[in-house]
């Protein structure tokens, strides 16, 4: 599938696409099965500063979600990382659990795919959300339930929200709470994988709002996986091509998007555009 | 809720009916002529004359959809027969016998749950890793072990060779420990190996991987698994219990303990039908409102069925 | 066919379930070849000999009657796995018949087979074994009959089930377009879906029943005692535990053996018809 010429590393990018110093760079890293060492990520670099958005883009299958779990140090057993994960120059992978631990919410937090499953089903989401808060902001139960009232309302959640049991809401209204999870701890690296894939149109915008506000809002430094162009579009400021568990292409979105050097993203791009022509085409129609 | 179980005591009148008609029936379709084994058993030779009086002493004579209805009758206000052999009231005879067995089958699922949770926790906090894996080892013994087996090896060891403990009989606390831990131990086996598969399967959601994520402690977690966990084995711990209570007929014969289960078989061994009727029906009952309790409870506890939740 | 073989050589692959399935196996040939295992007549009392010790002559001693041990085991392998299997053979039978039936008949047939099926199965077997027993007096094949009776219900169940899941499937679908008949389909698309779910019910099955039936025997309620059987030698054995508590041992451990073997060999086949099935995996802790 990989044909040689799409197998080039993207090097020294980085310097060029980012400005300022970077919250979090990764170098090299690798992906592979403990057991027959298959390699499922290959020696992607990528680096992202604070008040920025990268996008990962690829199609289903491409370690996309592998990617992130290892810049997180979340893998699943049975799989190895290797190579290097900077948060402020501190090395993730070598870490202890304890010391990882630490990290975790306040400088980084995750936004997961699935959110009808992202929460404990017997729990109020309002009491998940204040035992975050509890856990690491060392907050007193009356002060995290205000906290939590107080982000809802800037994901544009109804407070009644807190009181619902996850199986009460919908994908979009549970993917802003994550969203609002993280707002509250004030984590400076968000990783949003694939947040809006299981969304219809409505929701979709409002969870990309809400991450949007992290963004320029918070500061925040937010990674966005999703095979969904128009998505990473209108978010990100640099976009990294993964296909095979290869970056492809990896450098500032308008450049990327508009003048695409790698023939998988000129694929990607065009498919797109026919998509959103048959649209405007399907719309015009519509409306005679 | 009330009106709920409302509803569901309604829809279980038809099935309480066919379980009395069934306890009725199993008399009625015994081999033996009742009037004859009544007779035997006070050991009266049984002539024609008498066999035909202690008939129609017994309503024998009458036709069988008259005789089902007025045991049925009976039975509604409480009166299950007398005895073939101690011509006492079977009511009293069960009522008395119950207590015992009820404190034996919660005994034993205090031991199910007390041993069994912090077991299966064991096992899924050292998954893969040798106490795992022995833990493991001594469930599937335990599964596999036949419980009067384990009665009399209990007997020998705790009563007989250490002398700790009693050999059987109701006498005091200490007797209640080796009965209801050998009924105890098939379920605590059957128990513990479910809830650390079910564990293990919550493990894999998503929302561990989210708590995890944004750095809750490993307690706290662990905390939500295990709360997740139960709820799912809810449903087989309520079948678990009516279980104990049917399978302490064998324990409460190797510990002569004077619960139902032990009045059955003597009652078997005298082939005094009344009180093998009545314990039929007696255990239906208590199976079938068991079940109906484990539904509403399964109610109350997990958010996503009926009413139970706050929200809403 | 293909599925079958498929599934025999995902069975070969799992260590645990083919040594239990070959322990069986052996065990039912001792049973079976008894006579000419041992030489000793499991019924012949020896007074002069009781409760001996292991010698060359009886490797395992004798009972409190002076018979052979070793002999009363291998011939009550014969009693207690034959009841066991006979058992099985029947409840199997009986019960996926009437749920196959239920399952592609429907109507009256199949409301009438659930709501027995219901009934029993709102008592716990332990106590319709027993009531039943109870019922038409101690012995081995009342026994036999209580526990045959009570466990059809569970079969008719999951073949009933099975039935009406495979009855929605596009190839059963396209059978009865073409015009087959309802046995036809039953016999050639329904029934080789069934039959492994039910072998898997049918195994874990064998073991509690073995279980039921040697704790009627112990209580004197199934098989009688001079007949070898083990849960009637555990109930033998138990009259003179206080002195020889070693005498529990043989029949204790074959029954456990046995049935731990069962259990074994009904998850070993549960995994090879189900490679699929998501299994929790050892490891993610939090």
């Amino acid at each position: 599938m990989i044909t040689p010429e799409t197998s080039h590393a993207p090097g020294g990018h980085e310097e060029r696409a980012l400005p300022g110093s970077p919250l979090l760079v990764a170098r090299q890293v690798s992906v592979r099965v403990k057991d027959s060492g298959r390699v499922l990520v290959d020696r992607v670099s990528l680096a992202v500063a604070a008040g920025s958005c990268l996008g990962i883009v690829g199609e289903s299958g491409s370690g996309k979600t592998l990617l992130c779990r290892a810049l997180l140090a979340l893998l699943p057993r049975g799989l190895a990382a290797s190579g290097q994960v900077l948060f402020e120059g501190q090395d993730v992978l070598a870490m202890t659990d304890r010391e990882r631990r630490s990290l975790r919410g306040r400088d980084t937090s995750l936004v997961t795919q699935q959110a009808m499953t992202a929460f404990d089903p017997l729990l109020t989401l309002g009491t998940q959300m204040a035992a975050f808060f509890c856990d690491r902001l060392g907050l007193g139960k009356r002060a995290a339930h205000d906290l939590v009232r107080t982000v809802l309302e800037r994901v544009n959640l109804p407070p009644r929200v807190a009181q619902c049991y996850p199986h009460e809401l919908s994908g979009g209204m549970l993917q802003r709470c994550m969203t609002a999870t993280s707002l509250g701890l004030g984590s400076r690296l968000v990783v949003a994988d694939e947040p809006t894939t299981a969304l219809d149109a409505k929701s979709r915008r409002d969870v990309l709002l809400a991450l949007k506000g992290l963004v320029t809002e918070q500061g925040t430094a937010l990674i966005l996986v999703s095979h969904d162009l128009g998505a990473v579009q209108t978010m990100a400021d640099t976009i990294l091509v993964l296909q095979g568990g290869r970056c492809v292409e990896y450098g500032c979105a308008r450049t990327v998007l508009n003048a695409p050097r790698h023939e998988y993203t000129r694929y990607l791009v065009r498919t797109r555009k026919a998509l959103s022509a048959r649209f405007a085409r399907f719309a015009r129609h519509g409306g005679e | 809720m009330p009106g709920l179980v409302l509803r569901r005591l309604l829809a279980l009148i038809p099935l309480l009916l066919a379980i009395s008609f069934l306890a009725f029936c199993l008399a009625a379709a015994s081999p033996s002529d009742p009037a004859e084994v009544a007779l035997r058993v006070n050991d009266i030779t049984p002539t024609p004359e008498l066999i035909e009086e202690t008939r129609h002493e017994l309503g024998l004579d009458k036709p069988f959809w008259e005789r089902y209805c007025v045991w049925l009758f009976r039975a509604l206000q409480g009166d299950l027969g007398t005895s073939f052999v101690t011509h006492r009231p079977v009511t009293d005879e069960m009522l008395r016998a119950l207590p015992p067995t009820l404190a034996l089958a919660g005994f034993a699922t205090l031991i199910v749950l007390g041993l069994g949770i912090p077991c299966a926790i064991l096992c899924f906090a050292s998954a893969g890793r040798p106490l795992d894996i022995v833990l493991r080892g001594l469930i599937f013994l335990g599964s596999a072990t036949p419980s009067f087996w384990a009665g009399l090896l209990f007997i020998w060891l705790f009563a007989v060779h250490l002398n700790l403990l009693p050999t059987g009989g109701l006498s005091g606390g200490t007797s209640f420990i080796l009965p209801a831990l050998t009924l105890a131990l098939p379920s605590l086996a059957t128990y513990t190996r479910l809830l650390r598969a079910s564990m293990l399967a919550t493990a894999q959601q998503d929302f561990v991987l989210y708590a995890k994520a944004q750095g809750r402690s490993r307690l706290a977690i662990l905390g939500q698994i295990v709360r997740n966990s139960l709820q799912s084995t809810l449903a087989t711990l309520g079948m678990t219990i009516p279980k104990l209570l049917a399978g302490a007929f064998v324990v409460e014969c190797v510990f002569a303990w004077p619960g139902l289960g032990r009045l059955c078989v003597t009652a078997i061994f005298n082939r005094d039908l009344p009180v093998i009727q009545a314990y039929v029906l007696f255990m239906g009952l208590c199976f079938v409102l068991f079940n109906l309790f484990m539904e509403v409870v399964a109610g109350l506890v997990d958010p996503r069925i009926g009413k139970g939740g706050r929200a809403r | 066919m293909r599925r079958a073989r498929g599934i025999w050589r995902a069975l070969w692959r799992n260590k645990v379930g083919m040594a239990s399935l070959i322990f069986l196996c052996l065990v039912l040939a001792a049973g079976l070849f008894a006579p000419l295992l041992s030489a000793h007549d499991p019924l012949a009392v020896d007074m002069k000999n009781r409760l001996g010790p292991c010698t060359a002559e009886h490797l395992l001693g004798t009972d409190s009657l002076g018979r052979d041990i070793l002999a009363r085991l291998l011939y009550g392998a014969r009693t207690s796995m034959g009841l066991a299997l006979c058992v099985m053979l029947a409840t199997v039978g009986i019960g996926s018949l009437l749920g196959l039936a239920a399952g592609t008949f429907r109507g009256l047939f199949d409301s009438l087979v659930m709501r027995v099926t219901e009934v029993l199965m709102s008592f716990p077997s332990e106590v319709l074994v027993l009531a039943l027993v109870g019922m038409a007096g101690p012995g081995m094949e009342n026994a036999f009959w209580a526990c045959v009776l009570c466990r059809w219900p569970w079969y008719a169940r999951v073949a009933r089930s099975l039935t009406l899941g495979f009855r929605d499937m596009n190839y059963v679908a396209y059978a009865r377009v073409a015009g087959f008949s309802r046995t036809h389909i039953l016999v050639r698309h329904i029934l080789p879906c069934a039959s492994g779910e039910i072998a898997v019910l049918a195994t874990l099955d064998c073991a509690s029943v073995l279980l039921m039936i040697s704790a009627l025997s112990f209580l004197g309620l199934g098989v009688q005692p001079p007949v070898p059987e083990w849960g009637t030698m555990l109930g033998e054995a138990r009259e003179v535990m206080i002195l020889h508590p070693w005498q529990m041992l043989p029949p204790g451990l074959a029954i456990l053996l046995v049935v731990a073997a069962f259990n074994f060999l009904g998850d070993a086949l549960r995994d090879a018809l189900d490679p699929w099935r998501t299994l929790p995996q050892p490891g993610e802790r939090p």
